[in-house]
């Protein structure tokens, strides 16, 4: 077929829609639309000190800056639904094939569309808490919209609206007719509720810090805790389910069998949670006896803090080698700007910290003087401590590596074990007070009266932690199996697991019988902070299960063949087949039956399926998991091997050699008919493998689309294929494969996984319940200046 | 007890506690380290990263163990032998982290985390 040069290469390729065009403008734009209001907001607010009437035009200005930062969100999804393409981000994420919830979620799949989340989260508390900032509002404003500004910034120079670098031709914009997709991995329900859920709750720490730092410069460290405490409660709850949801996630698709792998991502979600926790108890202890004003000043902005710092040590580069989310490194610009503004925020607060906290506090706040001994004050104290050196722990844990490449070297890593043995000493004290502390009045009390009042409590743990291993005592994954099974100490020794985990669960009880007591003994009273002692309940719920899922965890890795079973804890594992419509079917399944010792069995169906990346082929696997109240089965498939050898062989005539224990004979090349097609090339072999030692003569046919190898059977066990012959030497590359394709399961058994379920349940209602009990009563609010409708 | 015992005792064991845990990270964080270093070291959970030698690449089905040699940013190299559970995507690799220790030699490894050039993961500017 002759081409004609001057014809259009792409005539044939479709033309972007006009309107695809400017929805990705207006969203370019909206950005700076937004950067613009809310600069001129940040002034005015400024301003309004001098000028009254300049307040009214800020907070304008500031509802507007902040709605213009769903446009962008808005244009994002639009391009998404409507697979357009054109645009990288979109062409890089989407896929015109997939499901509706998956073009969702694309928007929030990487690095640009995770801070346009961060930014609409942020934006979305802005304009649900400006109206309430009263006396603040001057500077809540200023800071609120400087934080949404520098987000803009970075979504300036981060924008998932650039073209892709070829579409443009001849003035025309080309539309790719799909896209590469969302990285089939994430291809899950969880990539649609997690990442909004946790950005909600980053979104709202910035609340507390814009307070934080208006209270000190207003010079009034009273009222703010008023307005902030419903949005604590509601940031609490919030921020606890994402990173629930986060864990359940990991659990279900990894396969690794876990909850929680102290990746850096994740403990930058878990540092605010921790400082959030510490900071509701210091607001309970203000509101009650007027103290602490000054330490919760400075507390009021360590979690926005440090999740500004977590990311920006995950999206900088710096943990490269040791987090699996890997992320594309961020554009310079952006970057520097989420340098500057961390560095900007950390200074700032901390001056303004050493030079208001404490005169702002002493001069606003009525203290009552303190009570001696052991008191309610003093069980906070400790437990706010205990929380914060928690979170300041983490994050020298996930910062190590870079600490370490400081001193010299390339750097370390805190690894599972090493945080389990650190993060348990705070563990331990943690969970005491919060068994403890709910019995002990603000008034001081003897530790004869204390343990009175928590006698029953113990007792009733104690005899419920027996009762839990007695439960968990028989059967092939219970404590008697775990007689052996060690856990490493400081002292760089080991301990035996039993007594250790008794110690744990005896903890989790304590809480859990303390809390549920306590909410108990409140709602018979009607009391409002029923919640909290709810949250506490579902709390060591949730740590229960995840210490028992982990610690008394068995596995086996174990091989199935069709036909041929094995055996993997205490079942046998057979495969029985593979179903699905076709092996690129998303929900293709493979389907084994487990036989347990007293001949019941459950099929076990792990996803599997593949997908074309490119050139190659490549194979997602998802984990099976069977759950009952007692423990879940979990299934772990890896991709099928086929190929026996990494790679093919070169093998010379004559030559024999033995690679991974079988030994192959080159004994004679063979041709049969002549050249061109139907010509057949062999190779005379003599292979010998466990089953026994064949003669056979792997071929290669020369056929009108090319030369094709033919499968040989060796034995019953593999087939010999010729990958190349040397037309001068004769040398070939041979390649073994398996008859039957070999399935790499591992299976684990996970006690009581089903209590991270309930946990988090009862954690997500107990906080969702104090929220509501503490939300401001509009009779009682301070009647704001300038009521905004948002 | 006087009225400022509660925060003297606070500030002492938050001090005291701290320290412990940089010592203990200090102690017990794993290192990445080069073949030189691994060879000078005790440690059982050294972290070797490097590039793989594509062509010496083995895996014994039977036993379940890979070989194959890895350079490290010094040029030099050594046998790594994994036993355990493949990476899913290690034929696409071409850098590794190989967690282990040295025995007789050979770089011993329990886990294999593995760096893949993908392009969802694509360099920008």
């Amino acid at each position: 077929m002759e081409h004609n040069h001057n014809e259009d290469p792409f005539a044939n390729v479709p033309r972007a829609e006009a309107w695809s065009l400017v929805v990705g403008q207006a969203g370019s734009i909206a950005v700076y639309v937004a950067l613009a209001f809310l600069v001129l907001s940040g002034i005015l607010y400024l301003i309004s000190g001098k000028v009254p009437k300049a307040e009214k035009f800020a907070t304008i200005s500031f509802v507007i800056g902040s709605i213009s930062i769903f446009v962008p969100f808005g244009c994002l999804l639009a391009l998404f639904i409507k697979d357009q393409f054109q645009y990288e981000y979109v062409f890089s994420h989407g896929d015109s094939l997939t499901e509706l919830k998956y073009k969702i979620a694309g928007v929030w799949t990487a690095q640009e569309g995770s801070f346009l989340l961060w930014a609409c989260a942020t934006s979305l508390f802005g304009l649900l808490t400006i109206g309430g900032s009263g006396i603040y509002r001057r500077t809540y404003g200023t800071v609120f919209a400087m934080i949404l500004g520098s987000l803009c910034g970075i979504l300036a120079y981060e924008s998932p609206f650039d073209l892709l670098k070829d579409v443009v031709q001849k003035g025309e914009v080309l539309m790719p007719p799909r896209g590469n997709g969302m990285t089939p991995s994430l291809q899950n329900y969880w990539v649609v509720i997690h990442p909004p859920t946790i950005f909600l709750g980053f979104g709202a720490l910035t609340i507390f810090f814009a307070y934080a730092v208006a209270a000190m410069v207003h010079k009034n460290a009273k009222d703010w805790i008023t307005y902030c405490r419903p949005w604590s409660l509601v940031t609490l709850a919030i921020l606890g389910l994402g990173l629930s949801m986060g864990g359940l996630w990991a659990y279900e698709t990894q396969g690794w069998g876990g909850f929680w792998a102290w990746d850096p991502v994740e403990n930058v979600s878990l540092v605010p949670w921790l400082l959030m926790a510490a900071l509701i108890h210091g607001i309970i202890v203000q509101n009650v006896r007027g103290r602490w004003a000054a330490s919760n000043l400075i507390m009021g902005g360590l979690p926005f803090l440090s999740f500004v710092y977590g990311t920006f040590l995950t999206r900088s580069g710096l943990l490269d080698k040791v987090s699996v989310h890997s992320f594309a490194s961020m554009d310079r610009n952006a970057l520097g700007i989420l340098r500057g503004f961390l560095i900007f925020l950390v200074v700032g607060f901390i001056a303004l910290c050493v030079w208001r906290a404490k005169s702002v506090a002493n001069e606003t706040v009525k203290s009552i003087e303190p009570e001696n001994g052991i008191n309610r004050e003093n069980s906070y104290r400790f437990g706010m401590m205990v929380l914060s050196m928690l979170g300041l722990v983490i994050a020298v844990g996930m910062s190590w590596p870079v600490i370490a490449a400081l001193r010299g070297g390339q750097g370390a890593r805190v690894e599972e074990w090493l945080y389990h043995q650190v993060v348990v000493w705070f563990f331990i004290p943690l969970m005491l007070l919060m068994g403890a502390a709910p019995f002990v009045s603000w008034r001081e009390m003897g530790a004869k009266a204390l343990f009175g009042r928590i006698a029953n409590v113990l007792s009733l743990s104690i005899g419920l932690t027996g009762f839990t291993f007695i439960g968990l005592m028989d059967g092939p994954f219970g404590v008697r199996s775990h007689a052996e099974s060690t856990v490493r100490n400081p002292m760089g020794g080991t301990w035996p697991l039993i007594p250790v985990l008794g110690l744990l669960m005896f903890l989790c009880w304590f809480v859990a019988v303390t809390g549920g007591w306590r909410a108990i003994e409140l709602a018979k009273k009607w009391k409002m902070s029923v919640g909290g002692f709810v949250s506490h309940l579902g709390f060591a719920v949730l740590i229960g299960g995840l210490i028992l899922s982990r610690g008394m965890e068995k596995k086996q890795q174990s091989f199935v063949q069709s036909g041929s079973p094995a055996s993997a804890l205490d079942y046998v594992v057979s495969f029985k087949k593979l179903e699905g419509k076709d092996l690129f079917d998303r929900d293709s399944k493979a389907v084994f039956e487990f036989k347990d010792p007293a001949g019941r069995t459950f099929d076990a169906t792990p996803g599997l399926y593949y997908y074309e990346q490119g050139e190659e082929l490549k194979t997602q696997v998802w984990p099976f998991v069977k759950s009952s109240p007692t423990h879940d089965v979990y299934v772990a498939l890896f991709p099928p091997v086929t190929d026996v050898w990494e790679m093919p062989m070169t093998f010379k005539p004559k030559e024999k050699r033995t690679v991974d224990q079988i030994t192959v004979e080159y004994l004679e090349p063979t041709s049969n008919g002549t050249t061109g097609v139907g010509a057949k090339f062999g190779a005379k072999m003599r292979i010998t493998t466990r089953t026994g030692t064949f003669d056979v003569e792997p071929q290669m046919q020369v056929t009108e689309g090319g030369i094709q190898p033919l499968l040989t059977p060796v034995g019953t066990e593999f087939f010999a294929v010729l990958g190349r012959m040397d037309a001068a030497t004769r040398a070939v590359d041979l390649k073994l494969m398996f008859q039957k394709p070999l399935y790499p399961l591992e299976v684990f058994y996970k006690p009581m996984t089903s209590l991270v379920w309930v946990g988090t349940g009862i954690l997500t209602i107990g906080g969702l319940m104090s929220a509501f009990a503490r939300r401001r009563r509009h009779s009682k609010a301070p009647a704001p200046l300038s009521p905004v409708e948002v | 007890m006087s009225m400022k015992l509660g925060p003297l005792i606070s500030g002492v064991v938050a001090a005291t506690a701290l320290s412990a845990v940089v010592i203990a990270f200090t102690t017990g964080a794993s290192p990445y380290v080069t073949i030189q270093q691994a060879k000078a070291s005790t440690g059982d959970r050294l972290h070797l990263a490097g590039d793989i030698v594509k062509s010496t690449v083995q895996n014994d089905v039977y036993t379940q163990t890979l070989t194959f040699q890895v350079i490290d940013s010094n040029g030099d190299r050594i046998k790594v032998k994994h036993k355990g559970e493949k990476p899913a995507n290690l034929s696409e690799a071409t850098k590794v982290v190989a967690v282990g220790k040295i025995e007789n030699g050979e770089f011993q490894s329990s886990e294999l985390i593995v760096k893949c050039p993908s392009k969802y993961e694509a360099e920008k500017k």
